[in-house]
């Protein structure tokens, strides 16, 4: 299909062109209380054509492609928009011929069903005071083939592992619920923590039973890598993507190289972490996977971009341009986004708080790109009272606004903790996204509560 | 090449070979999605996309498997996943077929929508909301044609298409230094006018500019449509889901027939209403919709069920199954209306969805409010908003008359004093 294709564009007028095929294969099995409550698979094949005609992008992708119909979309597509459009570029690298595969010791596909179904029935036998717990696996094993005008050619098989468990603890009316999630891109033998999180997720609904909410109000607050993570991706993370900025929806413009965070804050979003949930080779524009710093000592320096955000702002490619699948245009996504450990023991960070909240894990987060404005959940927390851990909390989140925040962290932990295993969704396109981050201590932030 | 109906019927024959009850659902939507960024069109994208899912049952065991391209091999995976898996819990089989409603969630006007036609739209709804202070930073129209197709082993043969016309859209406004973003979307069933989406838009956007810090709580609070369908969706629903019921994991179990929330409050499961957005003639194992009574005055009624989880627990089912799920179909909420002179009415709030379900506790962030007293509204803004929606419902004293459809949930403004303020 593709010499079809390229055939036929050969005969039209246009800037460029990328040509996206994927397989992508499923596997996930559910149990609800020991019992399995769904077994599914899904396999899902497409193609997709994305072309620069003029000032105009078309696309067009089909689940049984034709290659005649796919151009003649893209092209009557773009055009279209070429007589309406606004300026348009792409940026250029160099011609790629690769070859890639994920690391895994055990390939999910060589695991038989009935394995992956004895996993979950086990891990989901209901422990001691916990009236609900489901757990879920799921395998994702996609092999993605680009194709550019440029005359690269990339295929990528990738192997996306996950799990999660959900529990659910009850006295009287009184009901608490946690769940805990680990995803890699990495085989079937990650499944070797699954219990250890679920016994974590037992743990924490159980927990809640006792715990208080707090009295809603600023605090100083110390939140831990998880929290972090959600912190780093939502507050800071989308609006650094660079077509917020084509759009002037980010609370960064205009604060390019200028310091607008604390000293302690130096922030990166790399693609090519080992084996992470957040990883890839290549994005879906066929750039390589980068590590880029967006914040250096405070300073912001750098957008994330795709081959057009940099090509209309005269920046460098980051690799950042992922789509969920060849249905859909490719985006500026993140992929794992961290900051750098500093120098803090995390019991000293305790114990320069008088009245504080600690606030741990996270139920997710959202933010409001153009003003900076953010909320977060946490799992669970304690109140600091004179330098010491307290009272347990829950229904604890946190609110600020992002350029606000980001010039209060005061401490950042020495070490990485806890990673956070996510979806990121953004215009109805949801792709996987990691963060394992320090516990970092802001000295103002709202805490939500009573 | 056999077409959807063909395809649809080969699935199904091929897995009763095997399997003692088959579902077999064909989705095949055709979308044209404009995109608009900075006051101006962007990208044009057309998608095809047919979904083959099927369900078989083998001997009390299930498995799913979902394709998107036509092949036995569909059929074959679901059958070797039931194999492996484990006896379901319990098993009754699938319902019969049964008279179905013939609904209205078609309008050839938009099918008729061509490429400039959806330019059009994108245009006006640029010249509609962008002046010198508002820009309207992206959004879309999303045209969809689609066609639904049900099969199981108990005699459904059900073809049902759908148009539906998507406007999102997200605006900026800036003035002396002052910077605020509006947002708003519609999802509809049929054409209708843009102008009063758009202009509400703009005079949101503008309106919000000069918000001031609150100072101070206040007794009542009004939220919106949009903000309270978010956080009903996030921190309530759940609740009324059958198996969650069934498994403990219902703040609602033991509850029926009692009264849980206030008496002024009525809420439904509609996929019948007309042109409702999820409205359909049957769920995917072939029961016939229905308007389910979930809250009637405030009384716990029921339950959103599938066929099975129904009749394990004595009930019928109420038009709810999907595959190896229990969904929501239109929610539609219905109340008492009482004037409101003074009040803190939430416009928008971020981190609805970060809610616990099963607590029902939520504690979100303001991006737009304002306070209402005798006629004026003053802009404020920099608060939190936190609580449980179970008191957020049983505090209930009013229900807007306008009501707006956000997810599938159609409902008005909830005026309550069963909320929290938080002041930064």
């Amino acid at each position: 299909m593709l010499d079809k294709i390229r055939q036929l564009l050969e005969k039209q007028d246009i800037r460029y062109w990328e040509f996206r095929q994927e397989e992508v294969v499923t596997t996930s099995t559910t149990a609800w209380n020991g019992t399995i409550k769904d077994m599914s698979s899904g396999a899902k094949e497409g193609a997709s054509l994305r072309i620069l005609c003029g000032n105009g992008w078309g696309f067009a992708h089909s689940s049984c492609p034709d290659a005649q119909k796919l151009v003649q979309q893209a092209v009557t597509l773009a055009k279209a928009m070429d007589r309406y459009g606004q300026k348009k570029d792409v940026a250029f690298t160099k011609t790629l011929k690769k070859k890639v595969e994920s690391n895994y010791t055990k390939h999910p596909n060589t695991v038989s069903l009935e394995e992956k179904r004895d996993l979950v029935l086990k891990a989901s036998k209901l422990p001691e005071k916990i009236n609900n717990l489901r757990v879920v696996y799921t395998d994702n094993i996609k092999k993605k083939m680009y194709t550019n005008s440029e005359g690269s050619e990339i295929i990528q098989k990738l192997c996306y592992t996950y799990y999660g468990a959900e529990a659910t603890a009850a006295v009287g009316d009184r009901m608490e619920s946690a769940y805990k999630a680990h995803g890699a891109l990495r085989g079937y033998e990650i499944t070797d923590g699954l219990m250890d999180t679920v016994t974590e997720a037992c743990t924490i609904a159980r927990n809640l039973l006792s715990a208080s909410v707090p009295k809603g109000g600023t605090y100083p607050v110390i939140i831990d890598g998880t929290l972090t993570s959600v912190f780093v991706h939502e507050a800071l993370g989308h609006a650094t993507e660079a077509d917020n900025l084509l759009s002037n929806s980010t609370c960064l413009a205009g604060n390019e190289n200028k310091q607008v965070g604390s000293e302690d804050v130096t922030v990166f979003d790399d693609g090519t972490v080992p084996d992470s949930w957040g990883s890839f080779f290549y994005d879906d524009e066929g750039v390589p996977a980068h590590k880029t710093k967006i914040m250096d000592k405070g300073v912001f320096s750098s957008y994330l971009h795709s081959r057009e955000t940099a090509a209309l702002t005269k920046n460098q490619l980051t690799g950042n341009a992922r789509a969920q699948s060849s249905a859909y245009l490719p985006l500026v996504r993140m992929s794992n986004t961290y900051i750098q450990p500093g120098d803090a023991d995390f019991d000293e960070m305790v114990a320069e708080v008088k009245n504080g909240i600690y606030l741990r894990g996270s139920k997710g987060g959202q933010v409001d790109p153009i003003t900076g404005n953010f909320q977060f959940s946490a799992q669970d927390g304690f109140s600091i009272k004179n330098g010491e851990l307290a009272g347990y909390l829950r229904a604890v989140s946190l609110a600020g606004n992002t350029l606000a925040i980001v010039k209060n962290i005061s401490l950042v932990q020495e070490k990485y903790e806890d990673g956070f295993s996510g979806h990121c969704g953004k215009n109805d396109q949801s792709v996987p996204v990691q963060g394992n981050n320090p516990s970092i201590s802001i000295t103002k932030a709202t805490v939500g509560g009573s | 090449m056999k077409n959807l109906y063909e395809q649809g019927e080969a699935l199904l024959r091929l897995a009763e070979r095997e399997a003692n009850y088959v579902q077999v659902h064909i989705s095949a939507p055709l979308q044209q999605k404009l995109e608009l960024l900075s006051n101006k069109t962007d990208s044009f994208t057309s998608t095809e996309h047919v979904s083959y899912a099927v369900l078989v049952y083998v001997n009390g065991r299930s498995g799913t498997s979902v394709s998107n391209t036509f092949s036995p091999a569909v059929v074959e995976r679901a059958i070797a996943l039931a194999k492996a898996s484990s006896p379901s819990e319990y098993f009754y089989g699938l319902p019969l077929k049964q008279q179905l409603h013939k609904l209205q969630i078609f309008d050839k006007r938009i099918t008729a929508l061509t490429e400039d036609g959806l330019i059009d739209i994108a245009d006006e709804m640029i010249v509609g909301i962008a002046d010198e202070t508002v820009t309207l930073s992206a959004g879309s129209v999303t045209k969809q044609v689609s066609q639904d197709i049900i099969f199981t082993s108990e005699g459904i043969q059900q073809v049902e298409q759908s148009t539906a016309l998507a406007i999102v859209a997200e605006c900026i406004a800036r003035k002396n230094g002052m910077i605020k973003s509006a947002w708003d979307y519609r999802q509809e069933r049929q054409l209708s006018p843009l102008t009063p989406f758009t202009s509400a838009l703009q005079e949101k956007a503008t309106f919000f500019l000069d918000s001031k810090q609150l100072k101070e709580k206040m007794g009542i609070v009004i939220v919106k449509p949009e903000p309270f369908a978010d956080l009903l969706e996030h921190a309530f629903l759940p609740n009324l889901n059958g198996k969650n019921n069934e498994k403990g994991k219902s703040c609602l179990t033991g509850k029926t027939d009692t009264q849980v929330i206030s008496q002024k409050i009525s809420i439904y499961d509609d996929a019948l209403l007309p042109f409702g957005i999820s409205s359909r003639a049957c769920d995917l194992e072939g029961s016939p919709s229905q308007r389910t009574p979930l809250f009637s005055r405030g009384v716990l009624k029921n339950f959103i069920y599938d066929y099975n989880t129904a009749l394990h627990t004595g009930k019928a089912s109420t038009g709810n199954g999907g595959f190896s799920s229990i969904d929501f179909t239109n929610v539609v909420v219905e109340g008492e209306y009482q004037e409101v002179d003074k009040a803190l009415v939430i416009d928008s709030v971020i981190g609805a969805h970060t809610a616990d379900e099963v607590a029902t506790d939520f504690s979100v962030t303001v991006e737009r409010a304002y306070i209402l007293k005798d006629g004026e509204k003053v802009p404020v803004t920099g608060f939190m908003l936190s609580g449980k929606m179970f008191d957020a419902l049983q505090k209930a004293i009013s229900l807007g008359k306008e009501r707006k459809s956000y997810n599938g949930i159609y409902t008005g403004a909830l005026a309550t004093t069963g909320v929290n303020i938080i002041l930064s």
